[in-house]
């Protein structure tokens, strides 16, 4: 495999990894915990956005757009619900017992997933009440088998690159690409210039100092899960486009590599989730092609974070930490 | 002596807990305009628990905190801030990562642009040493600067009462005479100021009136004045 | 002034508890043991279809049942190892599963290479040299992984745990091992790729491995019962000792202040590798008795993995050995038993979890816990009780006495000491204002402006004030009073006429 496409993929994957590691990064600056759940947002994410897209008439100009705006606020209410049940009132608890939590709330998503999956109701309520085909034979939900829904949706063979005869940077990545960008400076923007960015980035610092300055906590917080859980939305679209089959537990991987990325970049920062992200879909996908053995990739993968906190023990572009003493 | 000042700030017998411990067991006070009051006594005695209450911070198990006729206790301190209260908190708190600009700029987080650039200006006359330092990191800052920039940031927000919770920690003297000096400046443009103190020669010399707390409760009140000759507080507090 | 302390101590002595801290710990670890012998016996006897079953008419043991035993054994040894780190060393381990899948890597290649290899036919023998290369190659790997892990802090060290189990898990499914008993008892390696041929695979990468002996068999089980007993007394006996020694004690100081451990003088580091090794080690010895009754595959030792052994361990307690023994059954068991909600089980086990962290850390609750508890415990704990009483009995005598309920002195609670607090001071501090020995009551009350005499102040124990204490209460008074008559402030409520002498 040419060096050339294995970069691509490597900046492709690493972008959806940047984009979930904004969601991991983003929570723990502001809230100090770690949102084990993220990744599973990821697959509801997934699957909302197919759902809504086969209800929607796709040859229809915002069809697929609306789909997508439709995966992403569901996602957003999802993340803000879920902070204010499970996390809210742990804001004093010990981190030990906000993780295991966060860990309950992921095993909740996914089972809560795979029992809708189940059910026989499902594709009669989808039917009857949103005029949605969902299964061909009454058997299960086609969601998992569809990914190709995703590459049609914008046409993205359209979008190819050829470069020359042997090498084409596909469509898909290029969107996936241009996405995370597009979301890293709106993010940055968002949060150096505008009122409630700059409170998020108060709270994250000092949350006590951020009251006297007035600033809404409660409000701050629950923003921040919203912005993070609508862009999981996002980067669980674009993950089964590539394709990766969609089942109740697809979230969890990326999810961990994302979470490895956003340490690895440096955890509270959002600079760091970019690179971190990129920095180890590269790596994963030049251990893939270039190992004899595909197994290996993982260990390649995570000997990186252990190499990184060895050298730069708060990530890469990491804060300092004083402790005080 | 004046009867016709208004009060602005009225602590009534309020008791604060954390979880089991009670910290503040019915401590009463009050604070008039144009006055600087001070809380004088030593470490654990309360003090700054007390003023944590008053601006929401923490929640008082029982008891009253009137503000301007408003019962403020048990509101958030999101809710407080906006209404005149201001509070410079222990250990300065800056935002360490942000600049000095954007520490004030998040001082002025309840005010409109124009507003918080009018303060802005004003904050940078008051202590040009804010100014020249305006793009820097807050977290490089000296000891001084940073209190400082505690006190501006807290100022931009425009208070009617401005709390200030051990401004001298940690500095030394001659810094100690500046801050003080500020202090003495902001009581003289108008701002009624309520002053936490461990250093209490200094806080006496420049306060109205005084309590003194020790373990939670208010021991001893009166002028700031008789309090600094008396022999108790001398002995204790004075170092004679 | 003494009197009334010591009348204090007393009464609160009289009040204390009848076991001493170290009894109580004494009493927890003999019932632990007590009660693992005992689901021992009764469990081996059941299987045995011995005279105890017979007693209460058990019947026989269900096929399910049956299988309970050895598995339960290895998940509460790794459950208490992992204690070890988290409860007691305060470190949250994300990795756990690592160890154990290198305990079960090398209890497959050692047990086989020992029965089938070099013949050995006894089970124990085998089974106890086993578990000890197993414990001592996760010992190993877990010295190692420490390294790099234990000098980070709090959540980077959980990560590191995760990343390092993972690479464990990478590298052992590259892993091939074969046993070649043709030419004399060899073993060959291969790694990344299959290159082995012949011989029979023990290890074979990413698939399952080869379990150990014979799976299921009845003449296997009793005796792994008692090596699977054996081996979760071992860990009770090592976890006890640890904890309990003066090594345990200053990794208790490094869990719960770790920079006022190293101001000490006590090398942090060294002391959470102790704790570290120490569960790697046994953790690995439970994945060799796991090995017999399961075939895992190396990516089965997963984050999910360490994370199921967590929960055990918190919902245990952390650095609660019996709760963790019950809290792991518990989990282990109930799952399977639960068939009839089968679908739904994890749905309940994820509901269980998040509503159990929720409610036992939600600030509101605790409140109304510590309320409850402190009712309950009355005379022991209830400092904001006294208070509510004394201020009551205060307001009764306000009128009369023209005090101000808000001067009541309360007696602190010293917590687990047990030993009363000096009503006049509740912290030692250099600082406490302390009156001159002479002070002349009506000098003092001249600059003062007034004068105030007040009837004895009792504590909330119903002790009399001493002489020092009760003046500078009458002190603080005299001045409030002169600021009030100033005309400085308002006095709400009553005008103060009767105070003068």
């Amino acid at each position: 495999m040419d060096i050339m496409s294995v970069i691509i993929n490597g900046l492709s994957i690493g972008s959806i990894y940047a984009i979930i590691a904004l969601g991991y990064t983003m929570v723990y600056g502001i809230a100090k915990m770690l949102n084990f759940a993220h990744g599973d947002v990821i697959m509801v994410g997934a699957y909302t956005f197919f759902a809504a897209a086969h209800a929607r008439n796709l040859n229809g100009p915002g069809g697929p757009f609306a789909a997508v705006l439709i995966a992403i606020v569901l996602c957003a209410l999802l993340g803000m619900a879920i902070e204010f049940l499970a996390y809210r009132s742990l804001r004093q608890a010990p981190s030990l017992a906000v993780l295991i939590t966060a860990i309950g709330v992921s095993y909740l998503l996914q089972n809560v997933m795979q029992t809708v999956m189940s059910l026989d109701g499902v594709d009669r309520f989808f039917k009857n009440v949103l005029g949605v085909v969902i299964s061909e034979n009454n058997d299960k939900p086609i969601f998992g088998a569809d990914t190709k829904m995703i590459t049609d949706l914008v046409n993205m063979q359209a979008l190819d690159i050829h470069l020359s005869d042997t090498l084409t940077i596909p469509g898909l990545a290029i969107v996936t690409i241009a996405v995370n960008m597009l979301i890293v400076v709106l993010l940055s923007l968002f949060v150096n210039y505008t009122k409630m960015g700059k409170a998020m980035r108060s709270v994250s610092e000092d949350r006590s100092a951020a009251q006297l300055m007035g600033i809404n906590v409660n409000r701050t917080i629950t923003v921040t899960f919203a912005i993070g859980s609508g862009l999981a939305a996002i980067a669980g679209i674009l993950y089964c486009a590539f394709p990766h089959e969609l089942v109740p537990t697809t979230g969890s991987i990326p999810g961990i590599k994302a979470f490895i990325a956003a340490v690895i970049g440096g955890i509270g920062s959002i600079p760091g989730a970019l690179i971190g992200g990129l920095l180890l879909g590269l790596v994963e996908q030049l251990s893939r092609s270039f190992l004899p053995v595909t197994e290996l990739t993982d260990a390649v993968v995570y000997s990186v974070l252990i190499i990184v906190l060895l050298f730069r023990p708060t990530g890469l572009l990491g804060k300092k930490i004083h402790e005080k003493v | 002596m004046s009867e016709n000042k208004r009060r602005i700030l009225s602590v009534e017998d309020i008791h604060v807990f954390y979880g089991a411990i009670h910290a503040i067991k019915g401590v009463s006070l009050e604070v008039f305009e144009d006055e600087i009051v001070t809380l004088i006594g030593a470490n654990g005695a309360g003090k700054s628990t007390t003023l944590n209450a008053i601006t929401g911070l923490l929640k008082p198990r029982s008891g009253k905190i009137i503000y301007e006729d408003k019962v403020i206790s048990g509101k958030k301190a999101s809710k407080i801030v906006p209404m005149g209260l201001s509070l410079c908190p222990e250990g300065r708190r800056i935002f360490q990562q942000l600049t000095v600009r954007e520490n004030l700029d998040m001082g002025g987080y309840t005010r409109s642009r124009a507003e918080i650039r009018t303060s802005m200006d004003e904050m940078f006359e008051r202590f040009p040493r804010l100014k020249e330092r305006e793009r820097q990191v807050a977290g490089t800052l000296s000891g001084g600067e940073q209190q400082m920039l505690a006190m501006a940031r807290a100022l931009m927000a425009r208070p009617k009462l401005l709390m200030l919770d051990e401004p001298s920690m940690g500095l030394a003297p001659i810094l100690v005479e500046q801050i003080f000096d500020i202090i003495r400046e902001l009581h003289g443009s108008g701002v009624t100021i309520l002053l936490v103190e461990q250093n209490a020669r200094m806080a006496l010399s420049v306060a109205d009136r005084a309590y003194v707390m020790e373990t939670g409760v208010i021991t001893m009140t009166g002028k700031a004045g008789a309090l600094l000759h008396n022999d108790a507080v001398q002995k204790a507090y004075l170092g004679n | 002034m003494q009197n009334n302390a010591s009348a204090l101590q007393e009464s609160v002595r009289r009040r204390s508890r009848a076991f001493s801290p170290k009894a109580r710990h004494i009493l927890y670890k003999s019932f632990t043991f007590l009660l693992v012998t005992l689901a021992f016996v009764i469990f081996y006897d059941w299987l045995c279809e011995g005279p105890v079953s017979g007693l209460f008419a058990m019947g026989k043991i269900s096929r399910s049942v049956k299988g309970y035993f050895v598995p339960v054994c290895a998940w509460v040894v790794a459950a208490v190892s992992l204690n070890l780190v988290v409860g007691f060393s305060g470190e949250l381990s994300l990795g756990h599963a690592g160890f154990m899948s290198i305990g079960y890597s090398t209890g497959i290649v050692v047990y086989n290479l020992l029965t089938k290899g070099y013949g050995w036919e006894n089970i124990y023998l085998s089974m106890a040299v086993t578990m000890l290369a197993a414990g001592l190659m996760a010992g190993i790997i877990g010295f190692l992984v420490g390294i790099p892990v234990l000098r980070l802090r709090g959540d980077y060290l959980a990560i590191v745990t995760l990343a390092c189990a993972e690479i464990i898990k990478s590298l052992l499914q590259c892993l091939y091992v074969s046993l070649d008993t043709t030419d004399g008892v060899r073993l060959l390696f291969a790694f990344p790729k299959n290159t082995l041929t012949g011989g029979t695979a023990l290890l074979k990468g990413p698939t399952a491995s080869a379990p150990i002996g014979t799976k299921g068999t009845t003449t296997d089980l009793p005796a792994l019962y008692i090596i699977g007993f054996a081996l979760v007394i071992l860990t009770l006996f090592v976890v006890f000792n640890l904890t309990d020694s003066r090594t345990g004690r200053a990794i208790k100081s490094t869990r719960d202040n770790r920079i006022a451990a190293e101001s000490m003088g006590i090398p942090v580091t060294r002391h959470k590798m102790i704790a570290f090794v120490t569960a790697a080690v046994l953790a690995g010895m439970a994945g060799a008795l796991l090995a017999n009754k399961s075939t895992y595959q190396p990516a089965n030792f997963n984050l999910d993995m360490s994370i199921m052994v967590l929960v055990y361990v918190v919902l245990g307690g952390l650095g609660n050995v019996l709760g963790t023994i019950f809290s792991t059954t518990a989990l282990y068991i109930l799952p399977e038993e639960l068939r009839f909600m089968k679908d739904y089980r994890m749905l309940v086990y994820a509901l269980v979890l998040i509503f159990a962290m929720v409610l036992s850390n939600n600030p509101v609750i605790k409140g109304w816990v510590t309320s409850i508890v402190s009712l309950v415990k009355r005379r022991r704990k209830s400092i904001n009780l006294f208070a509510e009483e004394s201020r009551n009995a205060f307001a009764a005598g306000d009128d009369a006495q023209g005090a101000n309920a808000r001067e009541v002195l309360v007696i602190e609670d010293a917590g687990e000491n047990e030993t009363a607090v000096q009503p006049e001071a509740a912290e030692p501090d250099s600082n406490q204002a302390e009156l001159p020995e002479e002070v002349p009551a009506e000098a003092l009350a001249a600059q003062a402006g007034g004068r105030l005499t007040l009837e004895r102040l009792y504590t909330a124990d119903g002790t009399p004030l001493d002489d020092e204490t009760q003046r500078r209460i009458e002190l603080g008074l005299m001045l409030y009073e002169a600021y009030v008559d100033s005309g400085k402030g308002k006095k709400k409520g009553k005008k103060k006429g009767g105070g003068k002498a």
